[in-house]
């Protein structure tokens, strides 16, 4: 009702008044008109046709287009388009031709799309109208079967019982009334057998199914039609143009988002997917908030280094000697002055899990003789200098893992030649405090710490002479160890 | 006594995916959808895009009427019937935007 009827001093509903009423037909009027202009109109396809009796207006029966038909069509309508928003050396003489042949620009994008619809239901053997048409039917046939059901099962009846059952069960045990309360239990699982019969009805759980697949429309026959629909349409896509490929995904997306994410692009143009490949690779994550992407962005990754310090010390003193997992000293020359000698340590942080990445590489590559070690596996150039020790490598290595230099974008360590990279093949004299990397080969002593150093002084000096000393055959390669650079 | 109400009788009609829907003298018509989202984008002003030019939409004028139109589907939008002045500025926005071939 107009609310201007109920003023307390009630007036003419401007919206009875002439001229509205009028502009209200005419609008109307006008809008049935036009949908009626450009409602896109089959020639082909299964359901054309159906005017066999003939008319000077029936159209002919006539197949789905064909790839070469519906290509000549594209050309044609590509051609007039450009016309259309002036790209250069183009034929305005071809766009007002399609204006005259299809009424509008747009018109002829539809015309186009029509066409490419025929094909793809001709492929798929079904059409949308029947999908639609089968849809509708269930939910005509659910709108009228709900109510007879509901009402031959006494869906409702039963319910309102048991609701009052339950109401009057509590009254009675609110007060006292044991026999009453037992009747009405008894009266509440009469009720419940009888619910629980009409819910295993199997008309109504047919009818409940179909319920369920008019409102998911992947399940069931119309969810079928509909699958062959989409495939018909990519086929008929893919016929005109090349669809599909596969994404370039930053290294750091996860797997299971990009491998989703290539399903869905099956259905893009080829031409599309490569040229996002040609941009920077994006990232594809699985989030629980909102998702975005920004066109273009660029994906960084923050790889840590490890700090480095600069040491002065006597020139008789060798910093080198206490390298390990967590430092390592690395001669300066430049910065030498004074009597004194320059010392970089890096400071490695030494992660407890497994396959981290920081630790000293040449302290650790004793633990790396695993031949699944990352430098392993990426062929690190084999090293001439450094030595190997033998494969009897402790069980009690430290549970750390040498990145190599290519990974993490760090230059080798330097390491000096007194280091356990040489000391193997080089004995030297020993010092207690002499390089405690690279010693991994040996069994570390029982004082020593369980990690990061690894080795005692006892097991380097021994190793030389002992049965372990001969330098092992394996390559540098599969160590993982990096050239020393001294 | 009320006054008469004074209408101009102008006419906008299109029509979106073979839907339709018209605007006259203040009343839209049509597509519920179409018309809904007309209603929408004129009581909030939404200036939108029609074929490049920016476009305040209202219910009272005909480029404001037009805009609101459009405001559902800019891209797929057919304008059917217009005033002339709409189609002269349309027209002399395509010959703006593309000099060589409206030129001739």
């Amino acid at each position: 009702m107009c609310r201007a009827c109920d003023d307390a001093n009630p007036r003419r509903c401007p919206s009875s008044s002439g001229p509205l009423r009028s502009a209200r037909d005419r609008s109307a009027y006008a809008a049935k008109k036009a949908a009626g202009l450009t409602k896109p109109r089959r020639k082909h396809g299964p359901t054309a046709g159906h005017d066999v009796k003939g008319g000077l207006d029936a159209p002919a029966v006539k197949q789905p287009p064909t790839v070469e038909e519906l290509n000549a069509m594209i050309a044609e309508v590509q051609h007039a388009y450009q016309g259309s928003v002036g790209v250069p050396e183009s034929d305005p003489e071809a766009y007002f031709a399609m204006i005259e042949k299809y009424g509008s620009r747009e018109g002829a994008v539809v015309a186009l799309g029509t066409a490419i619809a025929e094909r793809a239901e001709m492929h798929a053997g079904v059409t949308a109208d029947e999908v639609e048409a089968l849809q509708q039917a269930n939910i005509e046939r659910i709108k009228t079967e709900t109510p007879e059901m509901t009402k031959r099962l006494r869906i409702d009846e039963t319910r309102v019982e048991i609701a009052r059952n339950h109401a009057a069960l509590e009254e009675a045990r609110r007060a006292g009334d044991e026999t009453r309360a037992a009747e009405l239990t008894a009266k509440y699982w009469e009720l419940a057998r009888v619910r629980d019969a009409a819910w295993k009805d199997p008309q109504y759980l047919e009818l409940k199914e179909l319920q369920n697949q008019a409102q998911n429309y992947r399940k069931g026959p119309v969810g079928d039609k509909l699958r062959s629909l989409a495939d018909g349409y990519q086929k008929t896509l893919a016929e005109v143009r090349p669809m599909g490929g596969d994404m370039a995904f930053h290294e750091r997306s996860t797997k299971k988002a990009a491998a989703s994410f290539n399903v869905a692009a099956q259905f893009y143009p080829s031409d599309w997917i490569d040229a996002s490949n040609s941009r920077p690779p994006a990232i594809a994550k699985i989030v629980k908030s909102r998702a975005h992407y920004f066109e273009g962005a660029t994906q960084t990754t923050k790889k840590r280094k490890p700090v480095e310090t600069l040491y002065f010390a006597s020139a008789d003193v060798d910093l080198s000697e206490d390298n390990g997992v967590y430092r390592e000293y690395i001669p300066h020359p430049e910065k030498d002055g004074y009597g004194d000698r320059a010392w970089i340590r890096k400071d490695y942080d030494v992660h407890t899990k497994s396959g981290s990445w920081g630790t000293n590489p040449a302290a650790a590559a004793g633990s790396s003789t695993n031949p699944a070690s990352p430098s392993a596996r990426s062929g690190a150039a084999p090293s001439t200098a450094w030595r190997p020790s033998p494969p009897s490598a402790s069980p009690r290595s430290p549970p750390t893992r040498t990145t190599p230099a290519s990974s993490t974008a760090t230059p080798p360590p330097v390491s000096p030649p007194t280091n356990s990279a040489t000391a193997s093949s080089q004995p030297s004299p020993a010092s207690p405090r002499s390089n405690t990397n690279g010693g991994t080969a040996a069994p570390p002593s029982p004082t020593a710490p369980r990690r990061p150093r690894s080795t005692s002084p006892v097991a380097r000096r021994a190793s030389p002479a002992g049965p372990t000393a001969s330098p092992s055959p394996t390559p540098a390669a599969t160590t993982g160890a990096p050239p020393p650079r001294s | 006594m009320a006054r008469p109400v004074k209408l101009s009788g102008e006419l906008i009609s299109v029509s979106i995916d073979g839907r339709g829907a018209a605007w006259c003298d203040g009343i839209f018509s049509g597509d519920e959808e179409i018309v809904e989202m007309a209603r929408n984008a004129s009581i909030f002003s939404l200036e939108v895009d029609v074929m490049g030019i920016p476009i305040q939409a209202d219910s009272d004028s005909t480029t404001g009427a037009l805009a609101a139109l459009y405001a559902y589907s800019p891209g797929r939008t057919i304008l059917i019937q217009a005033p002339d002045d709409i189609f002269d500025i349309l027209d002399h926005q395509a010959s703006l935007d593309e000099p060589e071939l409206w030129s001739a």
